[in-house]
């Protein structure tokens, strides 16, 4: 598994500090102002990225994300392009972790060997698939592990104690904690008892937590990110790109991870 | 032949479990209901009460003389699922999922729906029960099934219309599982095929098997033998699981799952998944996709709007793999051929999908002797079907 990303959340436990980890959408508007993003955030402060591979069924996503994957599909975007984007950006000089979402049916058309194979040579971290559960992923986490990758799993405020413990249990880097009952996308506040549940969950489990789906802004990130190792945002960070000028995408996405990572202090 | 699914919802290496984690206590729960309830006695009463006194089973098994004749070979009956109460199949399985989602308490109902068959029976049930009902549809289709869109609001039932994607069954399907990851916690999932993850595919086949139990007692009733031959139409494959199941240990018996070729199979306007498809993730569980090569989902057409899922249950996946069962593909050409010779030999106008079915069958009748016996299932009425074979046999019929 990758050895940077475990230190890099450790530490984050360790410190009390909640990280900030913005996702974006591989090709969305376009290649380039996908990589500018990716590349502002890095600067503005985020640890680590999640860099989204669209699918035609995207089951887990709301309406912006689901826009923005087709959009970025229907503009011919490829699976290739997300470890071409890694790799510019480890041609840059960036060091953070870089974690690529799709679903599985993408990786298993790709075998998971050469998707490993692939995000290994590109400078990956690891992987993050929402509709592969744990009870069927030891064969593609051994296969991830074996080219020192993470797969992370997830929990959500469905989840059985003991799924949980068994998430607990992987040596994950984190766990994905998915904060609303729902599908991805920005919401005007956060669940109700969601900081509370993480406070709980802090803990009780060994591996960090980073908390997905639903949160908006640096406002409430700030929040999260007191009981929580990290933060996600997904939706309402597309949903800004989709307003902003292509050319302003990478100055305004570090300026927006900067207003983040200052809450999370 | 092992029982399958095993304790993991797979039937061979297709099925399975592939959900949101936020789905997966929902799996669960609904596993244990089932296993529960599906052994309750009293489960078994209410079902059969309601099947036999407000769907109208058992259906008859019509043997089809005139089609018979004109085909010059196998002797053709027909499996009636076309009389069921809201003309098709699917109430078998609505009834079923319906009494089991009351045990457990749910009060608010989901489902997705193709060409509004199930969207109907879902919403009939719904009223029967008194439970809130919403069904997801994608937009094309509710074009195409306006008349069936109706009859569900006429139930009480809120039509969503799906823009996503393709606007079709898949989009459908995958806007009904975001609604379910929403409210998961009060709400109940009626999957219309043998399609989702487990225990879906194996609840729905149960809940269908009426149709094979049935047309095995009819057969060897009416011939004193069992047929040489079953032939449905397939797309998640309900209900030809449902005929095929109770007949999986009797060797001598073919049979054949009948797809959409759409335009051809040589064009890639077609929802033909065994021919055209590999295996592949969607909607939860593994099985034959139509897919492009990087895995993003293809797009389907078929005349239809029933058989116009890139997918097929996993169930058949495993059948053709084992070569238990043979599938093969008939194009909206030769449907709608044969949707009007039923009609006009047989005095019944059968949905486009069964459709499907009869023309396959009136293929493979020829071929086989006199003395032997085919069992088609007439899956469903064709009345929902009027208005696109007006918009395409209109001009002949002037």
């Amino acid at each position: 598994m990758s050895q940077h990303l475990h230190q890099l959340m450790a530490d984050a436990r360790r410190n009390k500090k909640g990280l900030f980890l913005p996702y974006f959408c591989v090709g969305y508007p376009t290649f380039e102002a996908s990589l500018a993003a990716a590349e502002g955030a890095l600067k503005g402060g985020a640890a680590a990225l999640e860099l989204g591979v669209p699918f035609s069924d995207p089951i887990s996503d709301g309406p912006t994300l689901q826009k923005a994957t087709q959009y970025s599909l229907d503009h011919g975007t490829h699976f290739l392009d997300v470890f071409r984007l890694i790799k510019a950006l480890r041609l840059k000089g960036y060091q953070q972790p870089l974690l690529v979402m799709t679903y599985l049916n993408m990786i298993e058309q790709m075998t998971w060997e050469k998707f490993a194979y692939n995000l290994a040579v590109a400078g990956g971290d690891g992987a993050i698939v929402p509709d592969l559960p744990l009870e069927e992923s030891v064969g593609p986490k051994k296969v991830l592990n074996q080219k020192g990758l993470s797969l992370i799993p997830f929990i959500a405020p469905t989840s059985s104690p003991q799924r949980v413990k068994k998430a607990d249990a992987q040596g994950a880097p984190f766990l994905y904690y998915v904060s609303v009952t729902g599908v991805t996308g920005a919401r005007k506040s956060l669940a109700p008892g969601l900081l509370k549940t993480l406070a709980d969950l802090r803990k009780r489990l060994k591996t960090p937590i980073v908390v997905g789906f639903g949160i908006s802004n640096p406002k409430q990130a700030g929040q999260v990110g007191q009981v929580a190792d990290g933060v996600i945002i997904a939706s309402a960070l597309v949903k800004k790109i989709e307003t902003w000028k292509v050319s302003q995408i990478g100055k305004n996405v570090e300026s927006f991870c900067r207003q983040v990572v200052g809450k999370l202090k | 032949m092992t029982s399958v699914p095993n304790s993991k919802g797979y039937f061979g290496a297709y099925g399975g479990q592939y959900v949101p984690e936020t789905l997966m206590v929902a799996h669960q729960q609904l596993i244990d209901a089932y296993a529960k309830f599906s052994k309750d006695p009293s489960f078994k009463k209410e079902l059969k009460y309601y099947l036999t006194n407000y769907d109208g089973r058992p259906t008859p098994l019509t043997f089809a003389a005139n089609l018979t004749k004109k085909a010059k070979g196998a002797k053709i009956y027909l499996k009636r699922e076309d009389l069921n109460h809201t003309g098709a199949h699917k109430i078998n399985n609505a009834l079923g999922q319906i009494i089991l989602a009351k045990r457990m308490g749910k009060k608010r109902i989901i489902a997705e729906t193709g060409a509004g068959q199930h969207g109907v029976a879902t919403a009939t049930v719904c009223a029967l029960f008194g439970l809130q009902c919403e069904v997801y549809m994608g937009e094309e289709d509710v074009h195409r099934q306006a008349l069936n869109v109706f009859r569900m609001k006429l139930l009480g039932a809120k039509v969503h219309s799906v823009t996503s994607g393709t606007k079709t069954l898949k989009d459908a399907t995958s806007e009904a599982l975001r609604d379910w990851v929403t409210n998961v916690k009060t709400t109940y999932y009626l999957i219309g095929s043998s399609v989702g993850g487990h225990p879906y595919p194996m609840m729905v086949r149960d809940f269908q098997k009426v149709i094979g139990e049935e047309a095995r007692r009819q057969i060897l009733k009416a011939e004193g033998r069992l047929p040489d031959a079953l032939v449905a139409c397939v797309n998640g494959g309900s209900n030809a699981i449902g005929l095929f199941y109770p007949f999986l240990k009797d060797k001598k018996v073919k049979m054949y799952g009948v797809e959409a070729a759409g335009d051809g199979l040589n064009t890639p306007r077609n929802a033909a998944t065994m021919a055209k498809g590999k295996p592949g993730i969607l909607h939860g569980s593994r099985s034959y996709l139509l897919q492009t090569p990087e895995g993003q989902i293809a797009e389907t057409h078929s005349i239809s709007a029933g058989l116009d899922y890139p997918g097929v249950g996993p169930e058949h996946s495993y059948l053709r793999d084992t070569g238990r069962a043979t599938y093969a593909s008939v194009t909206d050409n030769e449907a709608l051929e044969a949707f009007q010779t039923l009609a006009q030999t047989e005095g019944i106008l059968p949905a486009l999908e069964s459709s499907h079915a009869v023309s396959y069958a009136l293929k493979l009748a020829p071929k086989m002797g006199k003395k032997s016996i085919i069992i088609v299932n007439l899956s469903g009425r064709g009345d929902k079907d009027v208005n696109t074979a007006l918009q395409r046999l209109g001009s002949k019929y002037a």
